[in-house]
């Protein structure tokens, strides 16, 4: 598959360990191209905790390169999680018995980052949480991406730290440029 | 004993530090309201590991207020086998809430059930009694409860119901945008309006009216964010005590503003003023007050068991999820404090195929005839009882239930299914304008409306009793359902015109009359096991296109005319939040209009009465004859307003009212016109007199012509060739082509 990944440093294979990818939409677009060129080859896990897992996406990517696109899509297991505590139970869960497949996490953070829960406890939740990424980026790759914490989350600015610093590999996106200063010049200054 | 046996209706219930509850009755005998206390032991469990539970046990053996521990075997919605925990009992519903907050933070790593249920949930668990049941009760000389039965249901369909004293208390404007000059009091017996004086003594015949007349409901506007603050600001000032509560050793209790995510929608609820021994319902704030005012908010209230004052301000999903913890508590099912259950794996193509929504077979666009629009009844609720679809019990086969024993979530929603059909039954058994038609129509309003978001629910994060899978069930349900009614439709001669959900518009020559549709709805029914009703014939409906592209159909957007001449509207303007209230009567204007048609040859005329509406719009706002306050956007704000890297109208008129030094929070509404020239908006909040001739009119003409043209597009009038001949006059309407339009209908 000819898939451009020249932004985004996604090697092939990818190297066991934790591999931690922030960016803008947590990088929604490049990590499910990224499952469907694993799915071509092999199965692949994703665990889900923002709603980022478009199918259709997935789907119309591997088109043009197989003649079953469902047996493909079946090479894809996935769950979603909706609150930090799901996220924490869904990785037990998956830790108990680790798959010796890529691992991708989609969007850690984004339940993290609900007010609804107290400071105190996304904190607790995501460190056991990222205890137990960090168990099974040892026998398979596990890719994390992850968005930029929001303003209105300030307060919880250090869990993209902590991300970081769980990481063996960990990749940033860089900042847009702002409009003004585009590398676009004008045609009529 | 000085009330050895009382009979009354339940009326409030609160904590109570010392004694456990403080209750409120109405007498049934002599009209008094009668105080009681009464002891309220409760229990509540820890999950985890051998070890955990055991350094929580000795943490908790010598606590204070901690009466017994014990090893149980408890039932987990979400596991098969019964799950150990230690039972915890504590003395009073005060001492658990703040044991539970310290032990939470002391032992993070445990699971916790039944640790958050409000009191309200747990005391119509324990008693059956609900806000208005009609209750017997003993007590002991100190009005302490010895003994209480709950004498009615809350699925009664025409319950005795106390004679409650409601006391309305509002300013005479908006004190948003003016300046408020006197408050109106009014009850049965006595209407006052009461200047505010620098002296205060407003407040004094405020309080004459609070001990006199002794309401049991202050009913307000903007008492939440203006009025209680304001007069409780003035009490103090003035120093004339003012007694908002009918408990005297209490003072108003403030919960917090909140924002929040529902349904796509970023809500905000400002602060609310909480009463003790009666409630306090502001209209401004009680979220479905225009649906169904007073009787619906009490039957809300008695129906979910929340507290009448908080019935009347939450979601109907706040609503849902209590019925869902009481039919846990009384099945023993534990009450999870966090739901950890998390989706099964699913496979790629799996969750292409689960995770849709309800099924839509796109409009035929334009002007029809003799159509019929039948819809299921309370369709996905229908779909949750019968398929039996809950969190804990197998997903059914389609439509095919994989248990008999039904699960919590359509254990809760049967009865209130059953009851919303009965009061529907009752209610068509008084003329339509008769007072009791009106209040059974608000109370079942109510209950559609839990209805409505109990499928929400089963999907919703926090929901305890959700679960992803059984939100996916419900709408392959609902799908399967209307596939079939389509296919037994179709196999009877009908032509479907359009489907959406839970609706279908059907046509067949020859088929005007309710009868004519009996016999397919009759089939429908019995092949999809759900009820089904005609909602009416109409005798033409219009489907719309798209805005943008005039060969796209759009779902669910259209209006017509049934043959009681009762208007529907879906999707257009007159029906959003936002548009300004007299762009809305104009659209609703015209649509009357064309509502006087009673047969196909009536058309024309009505629409040139309806064109006429449309002149004569277009006329007084060229002339600023249009007051403002009826051309102001009902905007709204849905994140910080620094959050915004392009500011839109809302946003620029947000600004207006943050530099002017007001707080805007996330989900907040903000209204404002639109001015000619910079600012080109103008918040309303800011208050002042606004010059008719500086709004910009070309905006409102705009939208004006944008209503408009959804009206008259069915009947050939090109929405473009409306709009310039709005703005700039001159052009020529090809009012011919509505003859050649209504013949091909």
């Amino acid at each position: 598959m000819d898939t451009d990944f020249s932004l985004i440093p996604f090697k092939d294979p990818l190297p066991t360990g934790l591999l931690v990818f922030i960016g803008q939409h947590a990088l929604t677009e490049k990590m499910l191209e990224l499952v469907a060129a694993l799915a071509l080859k092999q199965r692949v896990t994703i665990l889900d905790c923002g709603n980022r897992s478009n199918m259709y996406a997935v789907a119309k990517t591997i088109r043009p390169y197989t003649s079953d696109p469902a047996a493909v899509m079946a090479n894809i297991r996935l769950s979603r999680a909706f609150t930090c505590y799901q996220v924490l139970a869904m990785l037990e869960a998956v830790a108990a018995a680790p798959p010796h497949e890529p691992l991708i996490v989609l969007d850690l953070l984004a339940t993290f980052l609900d007010e609804d829960v107290e400071l105190k406890d996304s904190q607790r939740l995501l460190t056991r949480s990222l205890t137990c990424l960090r168990r099974l980026s040892q026998s398979a790759p596990v890719v994390v991406s992850a968005k930029p914490v929001p303003q209105i989350s300030a307060a919880r600015t250090g869990f993209l730290d902590q991300l970081r610093s769980f990481s063996d590999v960990h990749w940033e996106e860089p900042p847009a440029l702002p409009a003004e200063q585009g590398l676009q010049p004008t045609l009529f200054a | 004993m000085s009330n050895p046996t009382f009979r009354g209706w339940l009326l409030d219930l609160y904590l109570n530090q010392q004694d456990g509850l403080t209750l409120w009755f109405i007498s049934e005998s002599d009209d008094s309201r009668v105080c009681f206390t009464q002891r309220f032991p409760v229990t509540f469990y820890a999950a985890g590991a051998s070890d955990d539970l055991r350094r929580l046990w000795k943490a908790l053996r010598k606590e204070p207020g901690v009466t017994k521990l014990a090893r149980q075997q408890k039932q987990d919605v979400f596991v098969v086998d019964p799950v150990d925990v230690l039972a915890i009992d504590v003395d009073t519903p005060a001492h658990q809430v703040e044991l539970f907050h310290r032990l939470e933070d002391q032992f993070p790593t445990l699971i916790w059930y039944d640790a958050d249920v409000t009191i309200s949930t747990r005391y119509i668990a324990r008693y059956g009694a609900f806000p208005l049941a009609l209750c017997q009760l003993e007590a002991d000389s100190q009005n302490r409860i010895q003994s209480l039965e709950t004498l009615n249901s809350r699925w009664d369909v025409m319950p005795a119901l106390p004679p409650l004293r409601i006391l309305e208390l509002a300013p005479d404007v908006d004190p948003t945008h003016s300046t408020v000059q006197a408050l109106n009091l009014r009850s049965d017996r006595f209407s006052q309006s009461l200047p505010l004086d620098e002296h205060g003594s407003y407040l004094h015949t405020i309080n004459a009216a609070l001990s006199a007349y002794d309401p049991d409901i202050l009913v307000t506007d903007w008492g939440d964010s203006w009025l209680l603050p304001f007069l409780l600001r003035q009490s103090e000032q003035l120093g004339i005590p003012l007694a908002l509560n009918r408990d005297p050793s209490r003072p108003v209790r403030w919960q917090k503003e909140i924002t929040y995510f529902s349904y796509g929608h970023i809500i905000f609820r400002p602060e609310e003023a909480h009463l003790f021994g009666r409630c306090h319902v502001d209209r401004k704030s009680a979220m479905m007050w225009s649906d169904y005012s007073l009787a619906g908010t009490l039957e809300m209230a008695r129906v979910t068991t929340l507290p009448i004052e908080k019935a009347a301000r939450v979601s109907p999903g706040q609503g849902i999820s209590a019925m869902q913890v009481i039919t846990a508590l009384q099945k023993d099912i534990l009450v999870p404090y966090q739901k950890r259950q998390v989706e099964e794996f699913k496979s790629g193509l799996q969750l292409i195929q689960s995770d849709r929504g309800g099924m839509i077979y796109q409009p035929k666009v334009g002007l029809h005839s003799d159509v019929a629009e039948v819809d299921f009844v309370s369709m996905y609720p229908a779909v949750i009882i019968h398929g039996n679809i809950s969190p804990e019990v197998p997903l059914p086969d389609v439509l095919t239930p994989a248990s008999e024993e039904l699960g919590v979530v359509p254990l809760t929603l049967k009865p209130i299914y059953e009851k919303r059909v009965a009061l529907k039954v009752k209610a068509r058994s008084y003329p339509p304008d008769h007072p009791m038609a009106k209040t059974l129509k608000a109370r079942s309003s109510a209950l559609k409306w839990l209805l409505v978001v109990c499928f929400g629910f089963l999907g919703y994060k926090n929901a305890r009793y959700g679960r992803i899978e059984a939100h996916e069930a419900v709408t392959k349900g609902g799908r399967e359902v209307l596939l079939r009614a389509k296919e037994v439709a179709e196999e009877e001669g009908f032509e479907v015109l359009h489907m959406y959900v839970d609706a279908l518009w059907l046509r067949k020559k020859g088929c005007s009359k309710p009868e004519h549709f009996e016999d397919v709805m009759h089939k429908i029914s019995s092949r999809t096991g759900l009820a089904i009703a005609l909602d009416g014939i109409y005798r033409w409906v219009a489907f719309l296109p798209s805005k943008t592209d005039p060969r796209v159909p759009i779902p669910n957007r259209y209006f017509g005319v049934f043959q009681s001449g009762e208007i529907k509207v879906r999707g257009l303007e007159a029906r959003r939040r936002d548009t300004p209230r007299w762009i809305a009567q104009a659209q609703t204007e015209m649509l009357t209009c064309l509502g006087q048609a009673k047969n196909r040859a009536e058309l024309p005329e009505a629409l040139h009465a309806a064109f006429h509406v449309y002149e004569q719009a277009v006329k007084r706002l060229k002339q600023s004859q249009v007051p403002p306050e009826l051309l102001v956007v009902n905007g709204k704000v849905s994140y910080a307003l620094e959050a915004y890297k392009s500011a839109t109208a809302s946003v620029r008129a947000a600004r207006q009212l943050q530099a002017a030094g007001m707080q805007i929070r996330p989900g907040q509404r903000v209204r404002f016109l639109f001015m000619q020239g910079e600012p080109d908006v103008y918040a309303w909040e800011l208050g002042g007199q606004v010059d008719p001739a500086k709004l910009d009119q070309h905006k409102y003409l705009e939208l004006l012509a944008k209503a408009g043209g959804s009206v008259l597009q069915p009947f050939g009038i090109d929405p473009q060739v409306l709009m310039e001949w709005t703005l700039k006059g001159g052009v020529q309407l090809p009012l011919d082509t509505w003859n050649k339009t209504l013949l091909e209908v």
